[in-house]
Formats: structure tokens, C-alpha cells, sequence
């Protein structure tokens, strides 16, 4: 489960995030939405560990992120936005170097690694260098290098940016899978549609605060579409 | 001219830009650049009056031997200058992104490596040309010229010098790619490195530096100045020997002669602009796209080669994360071949030093002459070993990328991060240092003692090097930099560099009198003791600001990301 209490980041005078204050329970598909620049990835980033807070709390699994680190970023897997990897090695190499990381047992992460690269279909570029990667390329491998500890918590930041149709099929295919095996997912997308489809609550976000949150039923037949929703309050 | 006036204008704002950053970091940086710039510049031209001062007034020596003393000087300088042009220019001319972009636009290639080398020798030698400068200037300070006399020297012989050093590089590196494409890039490196290393060693012979220094010997003792004469006629024609020329020829006050060397100066920085110009319109594009293609096959033939022993898949440790990050930094290491490529060239300036010295040994001086001459050496070697630690340590922690969002997301402690880091860096620094130490110092005939207490001291200050570039190298890391030689060459790492050489010059004169007393003939027991005062003192100094700067280093690893 994720924990996000009175989180304000500010960057010099400029305040990303405004006292943001959210929990997804366990197995909960959660989208958090929001126009450009409304404090998302400053969110994401922080809850990740890769920013640290102005003030306020980030916790989970119940470990604080900034304060019990090593034992929170164990329980969790993070894809960023633009999923950078390492140019002079293959994606293989990089899954190991992962598996390395999270003190993973070789055989077992052996074996994870070749389930991945089967179930996103990475078989025909795996053991090439990292930089003759695609978007989508690096995007699947960044996602599978984010569950090769198998964690009970994935945050991820725009999943589907840049993945072809099919790609785009396979993960999303695979979050609806762990999503229903009771995986807790925090995801952050512009594509409405695809919320619709697999999200069950959302929260939207606009100059650094919540200022919509709901259950969603994946008909969006409260508010009609998504997208009107989304349109009406983000104006 | 719109075109480039464009580049020129977007330039100048990214510079104002990050010279006006208000920020704490910016203003950190700015400031303590300017500081040590300053104070820098200042030591220069004071150590070169007193330099000056000393030879002239306690030494004695003559005119003559002074002259020849700056061409060696002049000498080292121009090597150094052309060396890091050289190396900064693959990336400044071929690699950065910033060139991809400029190619894809409507620019003359002419013009854009125009822009480029002057880029190139701008960033490769300005620290390089202030230390230069203030250092003439504190030379000619002695004489007490009149104010156009330093202009001259400034303006009219060190600029050139330097400029002459730049485009040699970049001139040098269009001809080794040109190379490659035609023989493959084993063969060139096997061509041009014993190439490169004879004509080195041919101007340090012709500059006849174990002359000069026999003669300034010879000076003190009342000798007579005829070796001198002729390595003067031998070394003018080299653009180091025109300089000095000019600069002695601006201290007797012989305008005539000085205006001939300046425009011998000047006449040769024309023919080699043409030269590089005419090869830069003929070739740049087309070695541009050879670099893109060499870099390519190179790196794919290299892959497979070098798991082994590092491969990821194989576990050796106990310590999976450990293990998993210093294999990381190795292979990256050894699969890029810019690194690959400037570790064998560092490698070949340590292993001409070791040859140079091999072949050369110091006439028989007085104590405390003898025992400069061995500190000057020690210092020689630093110089070499700082090099080597800003070029490859300092960038470590930016070679960390813009894919250390993987390392940040992990369960691993960034302390750990940054150990491993000093760990696997402080062996590859320690082992040139000592076979420096140990293979360049016999050269002055000192003690097998003294050898011991400079090899102890050396190992102590590649324990604070290492320490001063990974935590600078953290403090002022650029993550979203991904080619290491701009990292080193960065504001940061200039600064940097001049704390690493003040650094050195503290560790270096500690010895001074302690080795004095062991080459006066100290009693044996006294000798040791005073020995190894001077190397605990080194350590405590050592290990004193490796402390400060790793705490530096590892807070900074901190930084959002």
C-alpha cells in the first residue's frame, strides 16, 4: 500500500507539489492524472525516492521512503517517464545488473528474466546494446527490470508512452493480470482511455493539488466520459 | 555569416546564463571558481618572479641558460596544451549531441568546424593559457618591462603558442580517424602511438632539456654557457623555441629580434590555420560520419569480447548489489571506446615519462638544489597522476547518467555507491603513481630511503586525489552529460584540478627539507625519523581532506535526481 501524507515539494521559490495527501490500498489500480505541469512526475519522483520532500511523508509498504529507504525501494518496482538505460549494455545485462541490486538469488532471477523477456516479447533485441534501442524497446525493458524483484508495488509514469500497438497491448495486458493478482499499481497517463479501461480509482491533479479523486468504476458512467470529466475540471 | 552569428548568439546566452546562476550550487561554483582562478593566477606569476628571482640572484646563472630553461618550460607547456586539445577535440568536434544537431542544419561544414575547433580550444586550453600567462608575466615582472612589452608577450607569443598547440590536436585527430577508416582502428593506435611517442621525444631532445638543466648546474659553479648556444639555434624553430625566443628578445629589449620570432610565430599559426581549414572543408563531414560508423562496428566487435570475468550473469561475491554496481562501472568503462582510447593515451604519457627518465640523470648538484630538483620531480609525476585521476575520476559519479533513476529506485545505500567507486579507482590511480615514483626519481640520485618516503607519500596523496575528484566530481555532477571528457573538462572539474595541484604542491614541500637533511648526510636514525614525520604528516593531511571531500561527495549523491 501506498501512503502519501501533506507532501509539498518546492523548487526554489516555485511550488510543484501542494500538500498532496493520498493512500492506495493494497491491490488497487490507481490512476493519477492531470494536465502538463500540474506536479505529477514531481509526485511520482518523490514517492520514488528520487526527490526529496520539502516537507511531509511518502511511505510504502509502511516503510517511509526517505527515511527507511533500502527497506521501502525493496518493496517496490519504478518506471520512469523516459526510461534511460545503461548505452554499453544489453538489456539483458541490464536485467541482471537489476536482479544484482535487489539481492535477488541468480537462479531465480534467471528463470524471472526469461519469463519476461517471452511474456513482452524481447527476445529480438535483448542482447543488443541498449543504445540501438527503440522508446518502445527500453520502455519493456525498464518495465521488466522493475519486476524482477517481484515486488508487491509498481509506480509507474506514463507505461505506454512511445510502445507500438501491440506493446502497448502486451502491458497493459500484463498490469490488468497483476493488477487482479492483487499487485498495487500507481500509474500516471494522459491516455484517458486507457484509465477507463484498467484503473479503479483516480485521482486528478492541477497546480500541485488534488482537486478530484474517485472510485472509478472503469464505465466512467458518473460523469459521462472520462475525458468530459477531465476536461471540466482541469479548465 | 547569419548562420553562425546565430550559434555564436545562442552560445553566448548559455554562458551568461549559467555565469549569472543565482542558485546556492551556481553561485558555490562561480564564486570559488573565480576565487581559485584568481589566487591561481597570482601563485603563478609570484612563483615565477621568485623562480626567476632565485635562478638570477642565488643561482647566478646567465641570460642564455635562462632563455633555454623557459623553451623547456615553453616546451612542457605546449605539450600539454596540445595534448588536451587533442583529447578534448573527439568530442567536441565528433560525438556531442550538440554537433548531431548543428550537422542536420543548413551550416557550412566549413564553418561549423570553424566553430568548433575554436570551441575546442578555447575549452581545452583556457586554464591552461591563464596559468601560462601569469606565469610569463611574473618572468617578465623581474626585468620591470613597460606595459606594452606584456602585451606583447600575452597577445603576440602566448595566445599564438597556445592556439598553434590547440589546432595541432584537432589537426592531428582528423588525420588518426582518416587513418582508421582506412587501416581499422587497432592498426592506426599501433601505428600512431610509437609515432606520436618518437616525435615527442624528438623535440625534447632537440629542446635539449638535460642540457639546460646541466647548464643552469654549470651557472651556479661558475661554468661556461656554451652548450646552451647551441640547443638556442636548434629548438628556434619550433613554435616553444620561437616563443622563448621572443619572450628573451622582449626582455633585452631587441625589438627586432622579437617582432622576427613573433612573426615566425604568427606565419607558422597562418599555414597550420590554412592546413587545418583546407582539411577541416575537405574532410570534416566525411570523418564526422566515419566516427559515427567506427563507433558503431567497433563497439559490437568489443561486446563480445569482454564479459568474461565481469560478465553480470555470474555472481562471485556474497554481495550481489556490490558486485553488480562495480561490474557495471567496469564494462561500461572498457566498452566505450573514448574511455578505452584516453586510458591507453594516459598510459603512453606515463610510460614516455618512465622511459624519459630512465634515460636521464640529474649532474651532481648541491643539497638543497638537489633535493628541489627531486621535489620538482615528485611534483612532475603528481601533475601526471592528477591528470589521470580529473580525467577519469572526476566524471565517475556523472557516468552514473541519466539512467541512475535505476540505481536511485534500488536497495542500495548511495554511501555504498560511492565506495565502491573509491574502491575500484584508488588501485588503477596508485599503480602509474608508483611506477612513476619509483622509475623517474633515480633521476636525482636520491637514497633508496628517500624513494621509500616519496613512494609513502605518493600513495597517501593518490588516496586524497581520488577523494577530491569523486566528491568534486559528485558535488558539481552532470548526470544528463553523458560523454565523460566534457565532464572532465567542465568548469567544475577546472577548479577542481587547481585544488588537486595546490593539493600536491603542500603534500610535495613537506618533503623539501626532511629529503635536504637525508642528502646532507644526516646520521641514519635521524634520517628515517625526520623521513617519516614527513610522510605521517602527508598522511594526516592526506587522509584529512580525503574525509572532508568524501563527505562532500556522498551528501551530494543525495541530490534530487
Amino acid at each position: 500500500m501506498i501512503e502519501i501524507r501533506n507532501l509539498i515539494k518546492k523548487f526554489g521559490s516555485s511550488i510543484a507539489v501542494n500538500d498532496i495527501s493520498l493512500t492506495v490500498d493494497r491491490g488497487q489500480f490507481f490512476g493519477f492524472l492531470g494536465p502538463n505541469g500540474a506536479g505529477k512526475t514531481t509526485t511520482i519522483k518523490t514517492l520514488a525516492g528520487l526527490y526529496r520532500p520539502t516537507s511531509g511523508t511518502c511511505s510504502v509498504n509502511g516503510f517511509d521512503v526517505h527515511a527507511n529507504p533500502i527497506s521501502a525501494k525493496r518493496s517496490f518496482g519504478y518506471v520512469p517517464d523516459q526510461p534511460f538505460l545503461y548505452e554499453k549494455l544489453s538489456g539483458r545485462e541490464y536485467l541482471h545488473f537489476i536482479g544484482g541490486l535487489f539481492r535477488v538469488r541468480a537462479d531465480e532471477l534467471q528463470a524471472r528474466i526469461e519469463s519476461y523477456v517471452t511474456r513482452f516479447e524481447m527476445e529480438g533485441f535483448i542482447d543488443r546494446s541498449a543504445e540501438e534501442y527503440s522508446q518502445g524497446m527500453r520502455q519493456r525493458v525498464a518495465l521488466a527490470g522493475a519486476l524482477v524483484h517481484e515486488p508487491t508495488v509498481l509506480i509507474v509514469d506514463e507505461p505506454l508512452l512511445g510502445l507500438d500497438p501491440r506493446s502497448s497491448w502486451l502491458v497493459r495486458e500484463f498490469l490488468r493480470q497483476k493488477a487482479a493478482a492483487g499487485m498495487t499499481i500507481f500509474m500516471s497517463t494522459h491516455l484517458l482511455r486507457i484509465v477507463e479501461e484498467l484503473c479503479t480509482r483516480i485521482a486528478i491533479v492541477k497546480g500541485g493539488k488534488i482537486i478530484y479523486e474517485e472510485m472509478f468504476d472503469a464505465t466512467g458512467a458518473q460523469h459521462g466520459t472520462l475525458e468530459k470529466t477531465f476536461l471540466d475540471i482541469t479548465r | 555569416m547569419n548562420d553562425v552569428r546565430a550559434v555564436l548568439g545562442a552560445k553566448s546566452v548559455v554562458i551568461t546564463k549559467s555565469l549569472s546562476d543565482f542558485r546556492l550550487h551556481g553561485v558555490i561554483k562561480n564564486v570559488s571558481s573565480l576565487i581559485i582562478f584568481g589566487c591561481m593566477a597570482v601563485g603563478m606569476f609570484l612563483l615565477a618572479r621568485n623562480v626567476t628571482l632565485f635562478l638570477i640572484r642565488q643561482v647566478g646563472i646567465g641570460a642564455e641558460t635562462l632563455y633555454g630553461l623557459v623553451a623547456v618550460v615553453l616546451f612542457a607547456f605546449f605539450v600539454s596544451a596540445h595534448f588536451m586539445s587533442l583529447i578534448l577535440s573527439y568530442a567536441t568536434l565528433f560525438t556531442a549531441r550538440e554537433v548531431e544537431f548543428l550537422q542536420a542544419l543548413p551550416i557550412a561544414h566549413t564553418k561549423l568546424f570553424v566553430l568548433r575547433t575554436g570551441e575546442n580550444i578555447i575549452t581545452s586550453t583556457g586554464v591552461l593559457l591563464l596559468i601560462g600567462t601569469a606565469g610569463v608575466l611574473g618572468y617578465g615582472a623581474v626585468f620591470q618591462l613597460a606595459w606594452y612589452q606584456y602585451l606583447m608577450m600575452m597577445f603576440l607569443v602566448m595566445i599564438p603558442l597556445v592556439v598553434i598547440a590547440g589546432i595541432l590536436g584537432v589537426f592531428l585527430l582528423m588525420v588518426l580517424i582518416l587513418l582508421a577508416s582506412k587501416i581499422g582502428v587497432r592498426w592506426m593506435l599501433a601505428a600512431a602511438i610509437p609515432v606520436y611517442s618518437a616525435v615527442l621525444f624528438l623535440s625534447y631532445r632537440i629542446t635539449d632539456v638535460m642540457s639546460m638543466v646541466r647548464e643552469a648546474v654549470a651557472s651556479a659553479h661558475g661554468g661556461s654557457p656554451a652548450v646552451v648556444e647551441i640547443s638556442r639555434l636548434s629548438a628556434t624553430w619550433l613554435p616553444h623555441g620561437m616563443a622563448a625566443s621572443a619572450l628573451r628578445c622582449i626582455i633585452v629589449g631587441d625589438h627586432v629580434g622579437a617582432l622576427l620570432s613573433i612573426a615566425g610565430l604568427l606565419w607558422m599559426l597562418l599555414l597550420l590555420a590554412v592546413v587545418v581549414v583546407y582539411t577541416g572543408s575537405r574532410f570534416y563531414y566525411t570523418t564526422w560520419l566515419l566516427v559515427g560508423e567506427l563507433r558503431g562496428h567497433h563497439e559490437r566487435v568489443h561486446r563480445a569480447r569482454i564479459a568474461g570475468l565481469f560478465d553480470l550473469r555470474r555472481r562471485w561475491t556474497r554481495r550481489p548489489n556490490a558486485e553488480a554496481v562495480l561490474k557495471r562501472d567496469i564494462l561500461q568503462f572498457l566498452r566505450d571506446p573514448v574511455q578505452r582510447i584516453h586510458a591507453l593515451m594516459m598510459a603512453m604519457l606515463v610510460v614516455i615519462t618512465v622511459v624519459f627518465g630512465g634515460l636521464s640523470v640529474l649532474p651532481p648538484m648541491r643539497t638543497l638544489p638537489r633535493a628541489l630538483a627531486m621535489v620538482t620531480i615528485l611534483l612532475f609525476d603528481g601533475f601526471l597522476v592528477a591528470s589521470i585521476t580529473l580525467r577519469f575520476v572526476f566524471p565517475a559519479v556523472s557516468q552514473e547518467g541519466n539512467a541512475f533513476w535505476c540505481v536511485r529506485t534500488a536497495p542500495i545505500s548511495l554511501s555504498r555507491l560511492y565506495w565502491m567507486k573509491f574502491i575500484l579507482w584508488v588501485p588503477i590511480v596508485l599503480v602509474p603513481a608508483e611506477v612513476l615514483v619509483w622509475s623517474t626519481l633515480p633521476m636525482a640520485r636520491v637514497p633508496e630511503r628517500v624513494m621509500l618516503a616519496s613512494a609513502g607519500m605518493m600513495a597517501f596523496t593518490v588516496v586524497g586525489l581520488v577523494s577530491i575528484n569523486l566528491g568534486a566530481g559528485a558535488y558539481f555532477a552532470t548526470q544528463r552529460e553523458d560523454n565523460p571528457v566534457k565532464v572532465a573538462a567542465s568548469q567544475g572539474a577546472s577548479v577542481t584540478f587547481l585544488v588537486s595541484l595546490l593539493y600536491l604542491m603542500v603534500a610535495a614541500t613537506l618533503l623539501v627539507l626532511p629529503v635536504a637533511r637525508v642528502l646532507a648526510g644526516a646520521p641514519a636514525q635521524q634520517a628515517n625519523s625526520m623521513l617519516l614525520s614527513a610522510v605521517m604528516i602527508v598522511a594526516a593531511v592526506s587522509l584529512s581532506v580525503s574525509v572532508l571531500a568524501n563527505i562532500v561527495g556522498i551528501l551530494a549523491l543525495r541530490k534530487d535526481f
